[in-house]
């Protein structure tokens, strides 16, 4: 059987999303919703098609798909699926159809039609072997990212959408410079290909340069971060969850910066923890002093990130895979994070923390789901995020005490700050006159949330099947980077 | 040796349509444009047809006694040509009707200077090739100030009319004092002799300079750019939108050409030379393009930004460097198709019905980047084929526009111009900021109350905003695909280079 099933997967999202687009204004918008969601309902189960037959012993591409595509730079079409970006592909697949599915009635189409084409080219970036495709799937992302926040953000959108798209095209046009250099060297822009070509360390260093420049800003990581805040601010929602959750620029650093240029990693690996540890440090406190929910969620997110490059430059195997499963895990509880501020917000038309304060009587379910989101951010035993921050700090400790306790900081600043919220959130008097007003969550958000509580509660109990499935490949990466390519 | 005129069908179809139009215009003088409109179009795809039926060609000729050279890349930028001129008159015909252009004599214009282009793509000679770069750029000077009662447009037909002879006039020394060193005006013939020169002839090294110093002029790149902005924004759009296009085709070719053959003994002289042309043009067109507060003008900085990048391919000087070169002016001029065409469908206040109580002359307007504010809610088409062509321009994947960039910085890294793409990379960036500055106009912001209410746009035709359309959603799919455009232009010049 040769069904192309990643192409599938990236397409359809993508094709729906053009279709979703030309039917937006037919029968009061009903016929896009109706579209989105199936498009989003049929390339979840092209996902979970995808996650149960990955093989999870080998380390292996799967999936594979390759056409020529641009013979005269030797460009392929070339798609294929590790234990690397599998758990992508499934967090990518879970995210979009809670987002497309938290549309109300009323919301437009051309968002829809927007937040499924960039689901679609997340599955690209996530399942390209070549340089170049890679390349165009990450930059191509941009530009329904910055329409979805243009047009339908907040009221500092246009400062924030164009910071945001001229951080990201500054990084990545590096990048292209690095791709363009390994082409001139090796005749081919396939990943794989790369992997093995020999580099001397000073040009190492400078690729190191280029592709840190592409994958720090989406991480993103300091000092490379400012449009991160102010774009998950100002973004919508879903917009705001697709930025934040899919994990892309955490992803580059496991597919192109370390296994290409891993004696680089290990000569600035000192540099690149140091960088890490000021992030989780930094923006934990950051994150205390924010007054707006969604700007704390931001800050919260990219500490977490600072942990999970930690894991990266540990080369310590517990650490990746520690880092890899609290990428999945901060993207859900980002997700869910946004979607509870998103619903207060549509209450009490505002995101201020000042304007919440004692919803915990008014909106019980909400309040409930809260206090467990906020449980799983801080990386309470049992949730999902547990494992991997344990696991991420644990490699931490073995690399150096020092390290760990400084890592460890993420645990204790993470719980300052997550409480805190919750207090002014969810306890407290009622300050605000329209908080005694509101409802609870209605049946849609309750589910939605509930779900995503679910996934995990699961993971945290269970993470096995998720560790299982990274596992051969992140032995299989980490013998790589230990061997020289000097 | 047989002579034929036969290869020449392209170039006498377009002669005959200008003389034909002539006759019409002495015998019926009062006549509107509406008769030369379609015979101009009619002549240009049978001047198409004849290219095509006539040169199925995998060798390079020389015909007419060495003078002109025929080959698939001739072939390939001659078409382009053709049709750019085509979907320029089709785009700006409603915008010729406004502003009382609507006349026999402007067709007859634009079929002379691309003959001129056509001349100068094919010519294998200095003396064709002087002739057709004059042929080219006389009727320009005239076509700048088409509009004779605004002032912006005189001025700019001036400007253009004395800095363009004094380029001429360089390019003209510059050829002489080649001819000086080698005794002989044939480009074949210079390039063996030359051969033995190295760099070490003076006059031939000054020679070269004086002809850099002229195509740097008609490309516009910086220090020799200063006519564009001002005739960019005086002459009436469809002129600026073919000054911008057609001619650049030629001038690319007849640098490729003399770089790669005649002159190429001197090919470290001419890296030097285009390296510093290519650097200033790409940081003037970002920076300067930031404060420009009219589409024209920035468009104006956008194509000296983009003639940088072009001469960062060039300037490589092998064949991969002359193939990303003319891939590179291929996009641009199909990205900048679509944003003129944009411009040309908005109101452009022609001064004839605007001028002051007092008989002032007025300024054209309907140009500003103010006048794209909210324009996608009031016509979403143009708002959406702007955006894209504006993308392209800026050149973020997955548009056309990417690849050519993708194309020159490539090739220039691969061979060594390691700073010169960093430079390419970084004006890029601070590019994209302008060109996301009419996205952000066009999609993000709204008029304020009252504003320019009333304002009705001009409605398109079916024909020009289906072609539009097409011509806009091409950039997307030749973006999928650009192995279509790509391929074509490498193996045009694979089965030519050298002879270019």
């Amino acid at each position: 059987m040769n069904v192309p099933v990643l192409s599938l997967l990236i397409w359809l999202p993508i094709i729906a999303g053009v279709a979703v687009l030309a039917v937006r204004n037919v029968d009061g918008g009903r016929p896009s919703r109706w579209l989105a969601n199936a498009a989003a309902w049929a390339a979840f189960f092209i996902a979970v098609y995808v996650l149960c037959r990955f093989q999870s012993t080998s380390a292996a591409m799967q999936f594979s798909e390759r056409v020529m595509w641009i013979p005269y730079f030797g460009i392929e079409y070339s798609l294929g699926i590790d234990g690397l970006s599998v758990l992508f592909i499934g967090m990518n697949a879970l995210i979009t159809l809670l987002v497309i599915a938290a549309q109300k009635a009323g919301s437009k189409g051309s968002y829809l039609s927007a937040l499924l084409i960039t689901s679609g080219l997340t599955y690209g970036a996530f399942s390209a072997r070549d340089a170049v495709l890679f390349y165009i799937f990450f930059e191509a992302m941009l530009i329904p990212m910055y329409l979805v926040i243009g047009v339908f953000g907040g009221a500092q959108r246009k400062y924030a959408t164009t910071k945001f798209f001229l951080y990201t095209l500054f990084g990545s046009l590096f990048m292209l410079l690095a791709l363009f250099y390994l082409y001139g060297v090796s005749q081919t822009f396939s990943l794989q290909a790369w992997h093995h070509l020999p580099l001397s360390l000073y040009m190492q260093l400078i690729l190191f340069g280029a592709f840190f420049m592409a994958f720090a800003v989406k991480t993103p990581m300091w000092p490379l971060h400012a449009w991160a805040p102010d774009a998950y601010a100002e973004a919508p929602t879903g917009a705001a969850i697709m930025l934040a959750s899919t994990k892309i620029g955490a992803y580059g650093f496991l597919r192109l910066l370390l296994p290409i240029v891993p004696d680089a990693a290990q000569v600035l690996a000192p540099w690149m923890i140091g960088l890490s540890l000021l992030a989780v440090i930094y923006f934990g406190f950051v994150a205390l002093a924010q007054t707006d929910l969604k700007r704390l969620i931001a800050y919260s997110s990219i500490a977490h990130m600072g942990l999970v490059t930690l894991g990266f430059f540990l080369f310590d195997a517990v650490a990746l895979k520690g880092a890899v499963l609290l990428m999945v895990s901060n993207g859900l509880v980002v997700a869910a994070l946004f979607f509870c501020a998103d619903s207060l917000e549509k209450r009490l038309g505002s995101y201020r923390l000042t304007d919440c304060g004692g919803i915990v009587k008014a909106m019980p379910w909400l309040a409930t789901l809260l206090v467990f989101f906020a449980m799983a951010n801080i990386g309470l035993p049992g949730t999902s995020g547990f494992v991997g921050e344990f696991l991420v700090i644990l490699g931490a400790v073995g690399y150096q005490l020092g390290v760990g306790l400084l890592a460890a900081t993420v645990v204790v600043v993470g719980a300052a700050y997550t409480l805190w919220m919750v207090r002014r959130v969810v306890f407290g008097p009622v300050t605000h006159s329209s908080v005694s007003a509101i409802t609870d969550l209605g049946m849609r958000e309750r589910l939605l949330l509930s779900v995503l509580a679910a996934v995990m509660l699961g993971f945290g109990l269970w993470p096995q099947p998720l560790l299982g499935m990274a596992d051969a490949s992140i032995t299989q990466l980490l013998a790589h980077m230990a061997l020289s390519k000097l | 040796m047989t002579f034929s005129l036969i290869p020449l069908l392209p170039e006498l179809t377009l002669l005959a349509a200008l003389s034909l139009i002539l006759l019409m215009v002495a015998l019926y003088p009062s006549q509107d444009g509406t008769a030369a409109y379609r015979l101009t179009q009619l002549a240009l795809w049978v001047a198409l047809l004849a290219l095509w039926l006539t040169q199925d060609i995998e060798e390079p000729q020389l015909i007419m006694n060495g003078m002109l050279l025929r080959s698939t890349s001739t072939l390939l930028m001659q078409s382009a040509a053709l049709l750019a001129l085509s979907l320029a008159l089709l785009y700006g015909r409603a915008s010729l009707i406004r502003q009382k252009l609507w006349q026999p004599e402007t067709f007859m214009l634009f079929l002379c200077s691309t003959l001129g282009v056509l001349a100068v793509i094919g010519a294998y000679h200095f003396v064709p090739l002087f002739v057709g770069l004059e042929l080219m750029a006389l009727p320009l000077y005239a076509m700048v100030a088409l509009r004779k009662d605004d002032a912006l447009s005189i001025e700019a037909g001036l400007k253009y009319f004395f800095l363009g002879a004094l380029a001429s006039g360089f390019m003209l020394y510059g050829i002489s004092l080649v001819y000086g060193a080698t005794g002989s005006l044939g480009l074949l013939a210079i390039a063996h002799l030359a051969e033995g020169f190295g760099s070490s002839n003076t006059l031939l090294l000054l020679g070269l300079i004086f002809i850099v110093a002229g195509l740097a002029f008609k490309l516009s790149a910086v220090p020799f750019h200063m006519w564009a902005p001002d005739v960019y924004r005086g002459a009436p759009t469809l002129v600026t939108l073919f000054i911008s296009t057609v001619p650049k085709l030629a001038v690319v070719v007849l640098l490729l050409r003399l770089m790669s053959g005649p002159l190429s003994s001197l090919l470290t002289e001419w890296q030097t030379m285009l390296a510093l042309l290519a650097v200033l043009s790409m940081i003037v067109g970002a920076v300067v393009a930031i404060a420009q507060p009219n589409l024209k003008r920035m468009l104006a900085y956008s194509t000296i930004g983009h003639m940088g990048y072009l001469l960062l391919g060039a300037l490589v000087g092998n064949t991969d460097g002359s193939s990303a070169a003319m891939f590179y002016i291929l996009t641009y001029a199909l990205s900048n198709l679509v944003a003129f065409g944009v411009l040309l469908s908005m109101n452009e206040t022609s001064d004839g019905d605007s001028k002051n109580a007092d008989g002032k002359i007025t300024l054209s307007r309907g140009s500003d980047l103010e006048d794209f504010r909210g324009l996608y809610q009031r016509s979403p088409i143009r708002a959406v084929l702007m955006t894209l062509a504006m993308l392209s321009l800026a050149g973020v994947p997955p548009l056309l526009g990417f690849y050519g960039k993708f194309a020159v910085i490539a090739v220039a890294l691969i061979n060594g111009f390691v700073w010169l793409s960093i430079i390419a990379i970084l004006t890029s960036v601070i590019a994209a900021f302008y060109y996301l500055r009419v996205v952000r106009l066009m999609l993000f912001s709204s008029r304020s109350e009252g504003e320019g209410e009333g304002e009705i746009l001009p409605a398109i035709g079916v024909i020009p905003r289906t072609v539009l359309t097409l011509n806009g959603l091409a950039l997307l799919a030749l973006g999928l695909f650009p192995s279509v455009l790509l391929d074509t232009t490498a193996q045009a010049l694979a089965w030519t280079f050298g002879l270019l």
